[in-house]
């Protein structure tokens, strides 16, 4: 009882530093999903020191480890979510309450991690459904920022970060005008079509530009920074938009590019050739139409599933097919919620891949290795391996059936709660005469 | 390398259904539909009636013209019915949305004023959305087309089937009694955007009470004014000359058909007092609330909503877009249905409504909905609701033959709608539209892309 | 040029008091003013029969008087030589804005420019509106360069602009010009941004209820003119008069369709109220070809292919399909021809396109033989109009609308060399191509 007292206290506090302290737990009797291997069944997962122990039928159960009855249960690897505004948005329509789009059009020294919300409501309701890590990510402008790895568990946003620099958010310039709702009532000046689309074509390519001038001048800034250092030169002004740029523009920090059409994925493979930069592509609507070229650039997909097909010509299962031909393609993807309070639903987008085309084995790596391969903690997030962080789900079912529930949440070893606003709110008012 | 889509050139009327085609993909035309006297049978599959004989294994759904004309075990194929084989899939009512906004040209919401209830959805039907295609993918067959939330009493929606390819009139689902919007909260009062130069009332929830308490106060009026020059009228001796009558208002006469019961009022809200405030009014003003929309915190004032005897048409889980939706809980349609309230999910969305199957799933993973009840929230209870309860909703003898054909069941983790029929016709099939697709769809080089010079 | 003279100051006596009188009395347009013209030696497309290989086209007193192989000219004739020019009827756009300014540019997030006058801006819902205060003649009359003799001009902004008015482009007032005026009241299947309506529901909201306010405006007049004793006066409004003159069937509603649907619309409003009918725009009608000869619904069909549009709420910076708005083009183009596969008889009419006679000539590119887009512009849109006992076709009696071409009528190089407008001449000046893109001859658009 003390122990799990002690654990709960651990999870309260949230601080990572004391899961070492927290008790072994073994997770015994349930279809263990390990991802990275065959599933076992009737396994136990031991948790100590944050950490995955031991997978496997015939473990060693530490002494005074908790144990978690899983029989007739399933467990998962913490599922991951590659793309939300988890910790950056509470309710969409307050202004006060959201942190995803900056001011002005290139924020690339706008970090994610510093201003994320660990309080926020939508972290709790995330984690019940099984998301254990999510990339919160800022969006908008042309370069909207840094986006970060987080864990959904802990106090302070140094806590929640697993990674505070992920990538460098942009969006790829489709040369229409920006939506702006404060202009809903305007009136716009008519146009032809022909107009808009020399239009959008000269704002396409001024924006193109910018992006272009941008990385070339963080380069230069980066060489020059380099022989300040070595005291070669005096160093250059400061400029916190170039600093940040930097790594980008030497390929160690990768762009995630929003982009769907096909001809904009197409410019935007050749311009990361063509400036050496990492790219992973957010969106991708279109993304099967360039599987070929996607593969032979080696450049990965973050996937939402459940959207409308771009074009009224476009198979009406469009986005649902998706990840299936990328998968035969052989390019990595990874499927995500591309939004905040309906994370809790990655599981269901997975389902729907693998309705329209997608292994079940491959729909669950979407949302869980995968992801981890993308942004560089494969080594220690994505699957049921002994070292990995102790980060676990058990639930009722396949994750993906929409009647399963989730019954343990685990992250770095510690037990979460799955109490959240909803289930609150549930108590509360489920009895009301 | 690419096939090119049919590029469209002379186009006698002839190939007006190939110009749907080109467009949707494989979304052709429907097959011919039935004479009034032609038969289908959907053989072999697990039947979902939805209706008091509950789930038939291996059972027929056998349809004549536009009806079902029996389901169970033992039924007789007769020689000549076109069959189509669901041996292994799941057979269920057509899916009814009760909350859509799909198949309108233009926009669904006039928001000039604060009281619309003249304008009519029906009259811009879009019959060409491909969004109607999509949907019948996704086992959809009866939308209700609803006016947007702008305004505290908005315009007449619209209940349509989803008859693909037919006329507008031809997508109208007749024997649906009329309906109108009432919209209450953040969306009425215009929280959370302006129009520049414009304060419209109301700003808060109080005026959009005065709103409607006025609007059906001035209905009132117009009434006694026609009903005064009806008297005046009868006491003119026969060949005395009439007086004129009163002006025509159709916004007012809307109003009076709902005081009359005439017309179902679907009221968007979500906070707990605003649901209170339109019960406290309605049942002041004679009329009762059809279904309350959205009406994310119904869970809050479930007996109240019970007692009064609307229907609930609200979300699975949506929430924390607007500070009304704050206090949404997935629960919602379980609280809402274990106190007696006809309850169903909707998607008030073309995207949302292609999966509705699975959001009806979630209500028995959260609060414990049995998988029966949760069906019905998609199906029996959106057509109670819409007062078509008679005509869809379950697979009974006598109603219309609107049925979806799934690979597994609705709930299962890897289902998928196979085919949709409208009244026994055929209006969605993933075999025929795959071929379609195949033709159009091929991953490309870019090389078509450089030609075009893009 | 021939324009009619301002008459001189007459000296007393009774021969030039009369003549004064004459000249001053209120005429017809041009009465025994412009002299008789005989066109010899012409190749003359009637429109409405055969062409005449070559032939005598004789005008006089402002209709035909005479034509044929053999025609017999007139003494007093002006004979004008018309070898290897080729005679059409006047063209006639029986849709657009010949005449009227271009609409105020919105400021659509600019700085302001200078507010407008009231009179500049004319109100989006006002029946009772008349075209004719707004033509500019001078600009009206430049487009009979391009060989047009006759249009209908309706502004393009609003829902009800008002009535239009039928223009012969001949005269030098608005008033002189005018055929037939007002000639329709206007409907367009159009939103407003801030006001209502602003949803195309709204818009047919509006139109019904401006139908029955107008039915019952009318009950309430003709009860009190039929006896007033005892009955407070009716108010006069000017706009339910014009609503309860298309009503009663004295006026035409023309709707303007931009949709597909929007035919069936116009078609519905129409039954359901009993008035007469017609249709401009349609880029689309092709579709609804059936329903048009069932219902034999005069239509104005739109050269205008892309015209200029404001984006829609949908659209607001999203994803548009590209694609579809291009086909969607495309369709416009094809529906032309495709109308007149299907063997619908219909008017080509410019509908505010920069370009009248290019549309013209785009949609013959798209496979609408030449001869029947000659037809659409000419006698198809006198019927449409109602006007094909007076004009529309080279036939004795009509009225004396011709243009003699250099070439082949709407093909890019012909030029008009002549065009007469109720007999009178007017000669084009010679233009360059430059001078054709600086001065369109049609109103500009913006």
């Amino acid at each position: 009882m003390r122990r799990a007292a002690l654990a709960l206290l651990a999870a309260a506090l949230g601080s990572v530093a004391l899961s070492s302290e927290a008790p072994a737990i073994a997770i015994r009797g349930g279809r263990v999903v390990t991802v990275s291997g065959p599933v076992i069944e009737n396994a136990t997962v031991v948790l100590q020191g944050g950490r995955i122990a031991a997978v496997g039928t015939d473990v060693a159960v530490p002494a005074g480890a908790t144990i978690v009855d899983a029989s007739g249960h399933h467990v998962y690897p913490g599922l991951i979510d590659g793309l939300t505004t988890l910790g950056l948005t509470e309710i969409g329509s307050v202004p006060g309450s959201v942190d995803v789009t900056e001011v002005g059009d290139v924020n690339p020294h706008a970090q994610a991690w510093v201003a994320l919300h660990p309080h926020s409501e939508l972290i709790p309701v995330a984690r019940a459904g099984g998301v254990t890590v999510a990339l919160a990510a800022p969006s908008g402008g042309l370069v909207s920022g840094q986006s970060a790895l987080i864990r959904l568990a802990g106090t302070t946003p140094e806590a929640l970060a697993v990674k505070t620099t992920a990538g460098m958010h942009v969006t790829f310039p489709t040369g229409r005008p920006a939506r702006d709702i404060s202009r809903l009532f305007d009136e716009p000046e008519p146009k032809t079509f022909e107009e808009r689309q020399k239009e959008k074509r000269k704002n396409q390519e001024r924006d193109l530009g910018r992006l272009r001038n941008l990385l070339e001048e963080a380069r230069a800034h980066g060489a020059a920074m380099d022989a300040a250092r070595e005291g070669r030169l005096p160093p250059p002004k400061a400029d916190l938009p170039l600093e940040a740029l930097v790594p980008v523009a030497r390929g160690e920090v990768p762009v995630i590019l929003r982009v769907d059409a096909e001809e904009d994925i197409r410019a935007a493979v050749a311009f990361a050739g063509e400036r050496r930069i990492r790219l992973i592509l957010a969106g991708g609507l279109d993304a099967w139409r360039c599987a070929g070229l996607l593969k032979e650039k080696e450049v990965a997909v973050l996937l939402n599933v459940d959207r409308l097909p771009r074009r009224e010509s476009d198979a009406y299962d469009a986005a649902y097919a998706n990840p299936a031909r990328l998968h035969r393609a052989g390019v990595r993807f990874a499927i995500v919620s591309d939004g905040a309070s309906q994370s809790r639903n990655l599981p269901y987008e997975a389902a729907m891949a693998r309705s329209f085309g997608l292994p079940a084995e491959a729909a669950l790596r979407a949302i869980t290795l995968s992801p981890a391969e993308i942004f560089g903690v494969a080594d220690r997030l994505g699957s049921l391996e002994p070292g990995k962080d102790g980060n676990v789900v058990v639930a009722t079912g396949d994750v993906m059936d929409h009647r399963t529930r989730v019954t343990h949440v685990f992250i770095d070893g510690v037990p979460q709660s799955l109490e959240t606003r909803h289930t609150r709110l549930y108590r509360q008012f489920k009895d009301r005469p | 390398m690419r096939a090119t889509r049919p590029r469209l050139r002379l186009l006698p009327l002839a190939t007006c259904s190939l110009l749907l085609t080109a467009r949707t993909g494989g979304a052709g035309p429907p097959e011919a539909g039935p004479g009034s006297g032609s038969v289908v049978a959907i053989r072999g599959g697990t039947v979902i009636t939805v209706g008091p004989r509950g789930t038939l294994e291996n059972a027929t759904v056998l349809i004549r013209g536009r009806h079902i004309e029996a389901v169970g075990t033992d039924v007789r194929v007769p020689s000549g019915a076109r069959v189509i084989d669901a041996s292994g899939r799941y057979v269920m009512p057509g899916i009814v949305d009760a909350h859509s906004h799909t198949a309108a040209e233009g926009s669904v919401n006039e928001c000039s004023d604060s009281v619309t209830a003249e304008v009519r959805v029906a009259d811009v039907i879009d019959h060409r959305d491909v969004n109607v295609y999509r949907q019948l993918a996704g086992g959809v067959t009866t939308v209700n087309v609803l006016h947007g939330s702008c305004n505290a009493i908005g315009g007449q929606n619209a209940v349509l089937k989803l008859r693909w390819g037919k006329p507008p009139e031809g997508l109208l689902f007749q024997e649906a009694p009329r309906g109108i919007k009432f919209a209450l909260g953040e969306n009425p009062k215009r929280s959370n955007f302006s129009v520049p130069g414009q304060r419209r009332y109301p700003a808060t929830r109080m005026g959009v009470e005065v709103v409607i308490r006025e609007a059906f106060r001035e209905a009132q009026a117009y009434r006694r004014e026609w009903q005064g020059h009806a008297e005046k009228a009868k006491a003119v001796p026969r060949k005395g000359e009439k007086p004129v009558a009163p002006r025509r208002d159709l916004r007012l006469e809307t109003l009076l058909d709902v005081l009359d019961g005439k017309v179902l009022v679907h009221a968007h809200c979500y906070r707990s007092d605003e649901i209170l405030m339109l019960i406290r009014l309605a049942e002041e003003l004679g009329f009762r609330v059809r279904t309350f929309q959205h009406v994310l915190e119904g869970y809050k004032v479930a007996s109240e909503i019970a007692r009064h005897g609307a229907g609930g048409s609200t979300f699975s889980d949506w929430w924390a877009y607007k500070v009304e939706a704050y206090d949404a809980i997935p629960y919602n349609a379980a609280i809402m249905a274990a106190k007696g309230i006809v309850v169903s999910l909707n998607s008030d969305s073309n995207e949302l409504a292609r999966r509705l199957y699975w959001e009806a799933a979630k209500a028995v993973k959260y609060g414990g909905v049995s998988e029966a009840d949760a069906l019905k929230m998609i199906t029996l209870n959106p057509a109670w609701q819409l007062g078509v309860e008679k005509r869809v909703g379950s697979l009974e003898p006598g109603k219309d033959a609107d049925v979806a054909i799934f690979s597994a069941h609705p709930f299962a983790a890897e289902t998928r709608v196979e085919t949709t029929l409208v009244d026994g016709t055929v209006y969605f099939d993933r075999e025929r539209d795959g071929a379609g697709r195949e033709a159009g769809e091929q991953e490309t080089d870019g090389s078509v892309l450089a030609e075009e010079g893009r | 040029m021939f324009l009619p003279t301002v008459p001189a100051l007459s000296r007393p006596g009774s021969a030039s008091a009369a003549l004064a009188l004459a000249l001053l009395a209120p005429a017809s347009v041009g009465a025994a003013r412009e002299p008789v013209y005989a066109l010899v030696n012409a190749r003359i497309v009637t429109v409405s029969g055969p062409t005449i290989g070559k032939g005598t086209l004789v005008l006089r007193n402002g209709v035909v008087a005479a034509l044929g192989p053999d025609a017999t000219i007139p003494p007093n004739a002006r004979v004008l030589d018309a070898e290897g020019l080729t005679l059409t009827p006047g063209l006639i756009d029986a849709f657009g804005g010949l005449g009227l300014p271009a609409p105020a540019r919105r400021g659509g997030g600019r700085s302001e420019e200078r507010p407008q006058s009231p009179a500049a801006s004319p109100s989006p819902l006002a029946a009772e509106a008349l075209v004719l205060d707004r033509i500019g003649v001078a600009d009206a009359l430049e487009a009979r360069d391009s060989g047009i003799t006759t249009a209908l001009v309706v502004p393009r902004e609003g829902i009800v602009p008002g009535r239009s008015v039928l223009l012969s482009l001949a005269g030098q007032r608005p008033e002189e010009l005018a055929w037939r005026q007002p000639f329709a009241l206007h409907l367009h299947m159009a939103t407003l941004r801030r006001q209502y309506p602003s949803s195309l529901m709204g818009t047919l909201a509006y139109a019904r209820q401006a139908l029955h306010d107008a039915r019952r405006y009318g009950e309430e007049w003709s009860a009190y003119e039929k006896s007033p004793a005892g009955k407070r006066r009716p108010a006069y409004d000017a706009g339910h008069a014009v609503w309860l003159d298309v009503l009663a069937g004295r006026l035409p509603l023309v709707v303007t369709a931009h949709r597909e649907n929007d035919v069936r619309r116009a078609l519905a409003l129409a039954d359901e109220f009993g008035i007469r009918l017609l249709v401009a725009g349609a880029p689309h009608a092709h579709r609804l070809a059936d329903l048009v000869k069932a219902r034999k619904l005069p239509l104005l069909v739109t050269v205008n292919y892309d015209p200029p549009r404001a984006p829609s709420f949908g659209s607001f910076g999203g994803d548009t399909d590209e694609e579809r708005e291009r086909e969607e083009i495309e369709e416009a183009e094809g529906n032309p021809a495709a109308l007149h596969e299907a063997g619908v008889r219909f008017a080509l009419v410019s509908a505010h396109a920069r370009d009248f006679l290019a549309g013209v000539r785009k949609a013959i590119e798209r496979g609408l033989p030449r001869e029947a887009a000659l037809r659409a512009v000419t006698l198809s849109a006198a019927e449409a109009l109602g006007i094909a006992d007076r004009t529309g076709s080279l036939d004795v009696g009509k009225a004396a609308n011709v243009v003699a071409w250099s070439g082949e009528p709407l093909t890019k190089d012909s030029r008009a060399r002549m065009v007469f407008v109720d007999g009178r001449l007017h000669e084009p000046a010679e233009r360059t191509d430059s001078d054709e893109k600086r001065r369109p001859s049609v109103a500009p658009e913006r």
